[in-house]
């Protein structure tokens, strides 16, 4: 039991960074019809700003998390513009496949700048662990949970509540009549780009410090973020939020449990169980937002 | 094909053929062997763009093939020609198999779910060591036959692998199966509501693709003797769908010039060492950017525009044609012309006597706590015009959605002629003569005008996929039913002059006729029509109310919902009234007119002020 | 008030607008009829910013604002009721009416006028916590011209208001357009139920294949033959 609830623990840890990333591709795809195959190496490219700020520059881990995040605010910009903007108006395949170009730019251009070794971020918190009844917490999984599910609650206020926030939702829902209004439709896209890519670095440099750094590492985070997207429902914000922790758990469990080798599998039967059960996702219904 | 294209083409493969003796150089051959294995794997990749699905997860298919071939060949000695059949078709059931848990979805869920199943069969090829040797893979298998020696013999199988495959895509993109592919990826919607049954296509489609991914999987596998879960990953899925879309999606040539291209490119750049992917990245968001159609479709305009040039040079023309073209376009709705002369509706309608065509009974339809239709009761008559109007949101596309299936039913029964037709499909019922049309235009749109009312009589034409590769003189004789039927539409709406446009240039009154005629090609007996009017000035309504007329007067039996009263009151034998999702009355335009429910709900004191208006 | 000047328009290669000229005095009830397909859409979306005009000009009150973003326009207080309604389904009925303000800074007149359309449409304060994709027709169709009362318009742009509404519900309408416009606010209204708009207006515009054809008094225009024939399906 104690064995359980440890898993369980650990899973919501890695089920909130899977969140984190799942909601900013689903508002990415909700917002601008794009699905976004870089959002795993903007993961990685966090990962080693990390790594470059913090282990390698010395700055304080906090403050490299931080620098890390407001660098990528303006690398999503630039992509934005230089690549998402002119495709706007093409099928859905064609940005598609441009992001899929700049992923594996990113990823080899990754390799030959940090070259492929994995490498170590280092503690930037104790390593004794907190016991809460049976379970024991360390410090730095417990930051990441906090600063990943802070992020995700920030952001759903800003949607419900702020102004602009306002003007996303709006957007994602009827793009001309939100015009109409006076909101700037192109200003909404880059910042709802921007966003995402901030938020996929941010959660790569939260991770950065349990896992090794090395430039494949998107791979598989941008797999599963996907699962996690559309198993909530695409464009579905809580069902993102939601099928990223429980595929966290599931898969903490099943490695726990099952095999460790399938452990990776696990992303991909629950969304193919899931679209067969529930063909909009776990939330059913699609389009919502904040 | 013109002469040019001919000619060039002959050259293409004769200098194919006798590549071997031309060059005499194995890399150049590996190089060829390579190609014609992605020519394959993106044409067949392609058959699923056709139907417009993007997979991505083709690998699975590859892996597939390539590993039971691999295992069946060493573990158990089975000849190569057998192991190459059986991965064809153990790939083409997987695909099978697969297709029915996802050919139901759409867009982007499609897309990722087929990631998911090629992840899934990647992962398990990685961890069954038992049989596949894991992270090892599988070396030593051996060549298809002892003999098999040199790169020349390996090239001259795969060229006629890659003749057969083109020729069999070449055959079915030109025969029912190539049109309504054509239908499905333009307006799927509207393809089903004529008679196509998309999912089987689709099946077709993926059926066949999976098939010979397979084979050339096997291929693949006893070409190099070792394969390894690599062949699985996402990076081989990536290099096929590029080869697809840089080359040209749905278009026959495109995946070839795709595979070619992108076989040699990253040879190319192996000289740029490790900034090799780099490149190849880079250059991928160039091509997206630049031809976001495809090199190919970029090509063929790029020449077209050269042949122009040339011709431009040639005579002045251009310019002439180009203002006709104007005045045709600007010029709005034509006169009618002569009736369809033959009509399978007015012989049926002899047969059938005067019991109700339909009949709808206790019909409800639910979304959540929404009513949206509620208990209703009414039926047709043969040879009447039956309008069903009521305010917006009162349930009325919900109710012909629910009759022709193309939406849920929540309770009730449907009866079609005495049968009971509530449990069919969309395209099962256009194929009983119940069509509809749709209430915001719903044209084949980048379509010309007479291929629309071609592709309106698909549903109409066999649907196997052996008959369509055969061109058997069934299917021929049905084609030309098919065409005479399209030009008597073109004359019967008025359309004829626009034949060769694409639907999407017409005029919004004309595409709307067009929509009639798209109907009609699908042969209808009962003819369901929603908001024809809706956008029309009062003189094409005017011309609408004849047109209708006449169908009836053909022995085809019209739904009319509509909001024009004009129109309703016009020209409908009857008229029921729904309000929110109740029928509230039902009458002969007389009587609804004075009927008090209704005014105070719907028609409001000003119309019945106005009661002249119409009649 | 509104004036364009010779205004060409492409719609990628389709010439939807030729040199189309009119103009809207302050306090104006002015209307635009044509077949569908003709343009009214088309200049409507002009105005307001989402197409760009490839030849011509637009003044409002003497500036000239062809070319600015819909932002811009948007802040000059030219409100745009799109056809089809257009509400924001999965917010709530006050979010939408917010959203009409969204380019309004002073909070308080924001208010005030949030309670000015709840006094128009009681309706819409009964409903004003639920998703708009709840509303029937009719009210949604209240609900859009509340949004754009929420910018405190100089001018409102209606395009095609009655479409699809029960003709009961195309009264009420027709009563709020009237009753707008007796307070003081400038209309510019696009319609395809001709004689409506005809009654309703004090001048009219005939668009036909992209050009003015006729214009003139809608009383006039009434009685005018070819207007008749092609129109009110004399």
């Amino acid at each position: 039991m104690v064995e359980f609830f440890q898993h369980v623990v650990n899973g919501l840890m890695i089920g909130g960074i899977y969140a984190l990333m799942g909601i900013g591709l689903t508002l990415i795809f909700g917002i601008m019809n794009v699905v976004n195959f870089s959002h795993g190496e903007f993961y990685m490219l966090g990962a080693f700003g990390v790594y470059t700020l913090f282990t390698m520059l010395g700055l304080p881990y906090l403050a490299a998390l931080l620098l890390t995040g407001i660098i990528f605010w303006f690398f999503g910009s630039i992509i934005e513009r230089l690549i998402l903007r002119p495709l706007q108006h093409q099928a859905i395949d064609v940005s598609m496949l441009a992001t899929i170009g700049l992923s594996i730019f990113l990823s080899n251009l990754a390799l030959i700048i940090w070259d492929p070794t994995p490498k170590d971020i280092g503690m930037p918190f104790p390593l004794i662990g907190v016991e809460i009844g049976p379970i024991t917490l360390t410090p730095i999984r417990v930051f990441i949970f906090v600063a990943a599910m802070l992020l995700i609650l920030g952001s759903h206020l800003f949607l419900r509540y702020n102004r602009f926030g306002k003007a996303i939702r709006a957007t994602f829902q009827d793009r001309e009549a939100a015009a109409l209004m006076g909101v700037n439709t192109g200003l909404v896209n880059l910042v709802t780009f921007s966003w995402g890519t901030a938020i996929a670095a941010i959660a790569g440099g939260l991770l950065g410090p349990i896992f090794q750094v090395f430039p494949t590492m998107g791979t598989i985070v941008s797999s599963k973020s996907f699962a996690v997207v559309i198993a909530g429902g695409l464009g579905n914000f809580p069902g993102a939020i939601l099928s990223g922790l429980l595929l966290g758990v599931a898969e903490s469990l099943g490695a726990g449990y099952v095999s460790s080798g399938y452990r990776d599998a696990i992303a991909f039967i629950l969304i193919i169980v899931v679209l067969i059960v529930r063909p909009t996702g776990l939330l059913g219904k699609a389009r919502r937002l904040g | 094909m013109n002469r040019i294209t001919k000619i060039a083409l002959g050259f293409v493969i004769v200098a194919v053929v006798f590549l071997p003796q031309l060059v005499n150089n194995n890399y150049i051959l590996r190089l060829g062997i390579l190609a014609g294995i992605f020519i394959m794997l993106a044409s067949a990749h392609n058959l699923l763009m056709k139907v417009g699905q993007l997979s991505l997860g083709p690998v699975a298919f590859y892996g597939l093939g390539a590993y039971i071939s691999a295992i069946l060949s060493t573990r158990y000695h089975v000849p190569f020609l057998i192991c190459f059949l059986i991965a064809g078709v153990a790939a083409a059931l997987a695909g099978w198999g697969i297709g029915r848990l996802t050919l139901k979805m759409r867009t982007a869920y499609f897309v990722l779910v087929t990631i998911g199943f090629a992840e899934f069969f990647r992962l398990v090829a990685l961890n069954w060591t038992d049989m596949t040797n894991g992270p090892m893979g599988i070396t030593a298998i051996p060549a298809p036959a002892p003999w098999f020696k040199g790169y020349n013999l390996y090239y001259y199988f795969v060229l006629i692998l890659v003749g057969l495959v083109l020729f069999v895509l070449y055959r079915l993109e030109n025969s029912a199966t190539g049109r309504a592919m054509l239908a499905i990826r333009e307006n799927e919607v509207l393809g089903q509501s004529v008679g196509i049954d998309s999912y089987r296509y689709m099946m077709q489609a993926a059926v066949l693709s999976s098939f010979i991914i397979g084979l050339a999987g096997s291929f693949y596998a006893h070409f190099f003797q070792f394969i390894g879960p690599e062949i699985l990953g996402f990076e081989l899925t990536i290099t096929i769908v590029v080869m697809v879309i840089a080359g040209g999606r749905a278009t026959l040539a495109g995946p070839v010039l795709g595979a070619i291209l992108f076989t040699i490119i990253p040879e190319v750049l192996r000289a740029a060492t490790m900034w090799r992917m780099v490149i190849y990245g880079l250059l991928l968001v160039f091509i997206m950017l630049f031809t976001p159609d495809g090199v190919m479709p970029a090509l063929v305009k790029g020449f077209q525009k050269l042949l122009e040039l040339i011709r431009r040079r040639n005579s002045r023309s251009q310019k002439e044609v180009s203002a006709d073209q104007e005045s045709i376009l600007a010029d709005g709705l034509s006169n009618l012309v002569a009736t369809i002369n033959s009509s399978s509706a007015a012989e049926a309608a002899k047969q059938y006597g005067n019991a109700p065509v339909l009949e709808v009974d206790n019909l409800s339809v639910y979304f959540g706590g929404v009513h949206a239709v509620e208990k209703v009761c009414f039926s047709v008559n043969p040879g009447e015009i039956l309008a069903i109007i009521g305010p917006n949101g009162a349930g009325k596309t919900t109710l012909l959605n629910a009759i022709t299936r193309l939406g849920p039913i929540t309770s009730g029964v449907v009866r079609y002629k005495g049968e009971e037709i509530t449990s069919l499909s969309a395209h099962e019922i256009a194929k009983k003569h119940i069509v509809r049309t749709f209430q915001h235009t719903s044209v084949f749109r980048r379509v010309s005008t007479r291929r629309n009312l071609l592709l309106a009589h698909n549903g109409q034409e066999p649907n196997g996929i052996l008959v369509n590769l055969l061109q058997t003189r069934e299917l021929k004789q049905l084609e030309e039913v098919g065409r005479q039927l399209a030009e008597e539409i073109l004359k019967f709406t008025g359309l004829e002059r626009y034949g060769d446009y694409p639907a999407n240039a017409l005029p919004y009154g004309d595409q709307r006729l067009l929509e009639l005629g798209i109907a009609l090609g699908a042969d209808p007996h009962l003819l369901l029509l929603d908001e024809p009017a809706a956008g029309m000035n009062p003189t094409e309504v005017d011309n609408l109310m004849v047109l209708i007329r006449r169908i009836r007067d053909m022995g085809i039996t019209v739904v009319l919902v509509e909001h024009d009263m004009k129109l309703v009151m016009g020209i409908s034998d009857r008229i029921i009234v729904l309000h929110h999702g109740k029928q509230i009355a039902m009458g002969t335009p007389n009587e609804i007119k004075r009927d008090e429910v209704v005014v105070n709900a719907y028609l409001g004191k000003v119309y019945k002020d106005v009661e002249t208006v119409g009649c | 008030m509104l004036k364009l000047s010779d205004v060409d328009v492409f719609y990628g290669k389709v010439h939807a607008l030729k040199s189309v000229s009119m103009h809207v005095e302050e306090g104006e009830l002015v209307t635009l009829i044509g077949a569908n397909g003709a343009g009214k859409s088309t200049t409507l979306k002009t105005i307001s910013g989402m197409l760009r005009p490839q030849k011509g000009s637009i003044f409002f009150q003497g500036e000239r604002i062809d070319g600015l973003t819909s932002e811009k326009i948007v802040n000059r207080r030219i409100a745009h009721c799109p056809e089809g309604r257009r509400v924001f389904p999965d917010m709530s009925v006050r979010e939408n009416l917010e959203m009409g303000a969204y380019v309004r800074k002073n909070k308080t007149s924001i208010r005030s006028d949030l309670e000015m359309v709840f006094e128009l449409f009681p309706i819409l304060k009964e409903r004003s916590q639920q998703d708009a994709s709840c509303l029937s027709g009719g009210e949604q169709q209240m609900l859009a011209i509340g949004r754009a009362l929420m910018l405190q318009p100089l001018l409102i742009m209606f395009d095609e208001p009655s479409l699809g509404l029960a003709p009961i519900m195309v009264e009420k309408v027709v009563e709020v357009i009237a009753e707008l416009n007796r307070r003081g606010t400038t209309i510019l209204l696009v319609e395809q139920n001709a004689d409506m708009a005809l009654r309703l207006s004090k001048r009219a515009y005939v668009l036909e294949t992209g050009r003015i054809g006729i214009e003139g008094l809608s009383k006039d225009l009434l009685q005018n033959e070819h207007v008749q024939k092609a129109y009110l399906g004399g």
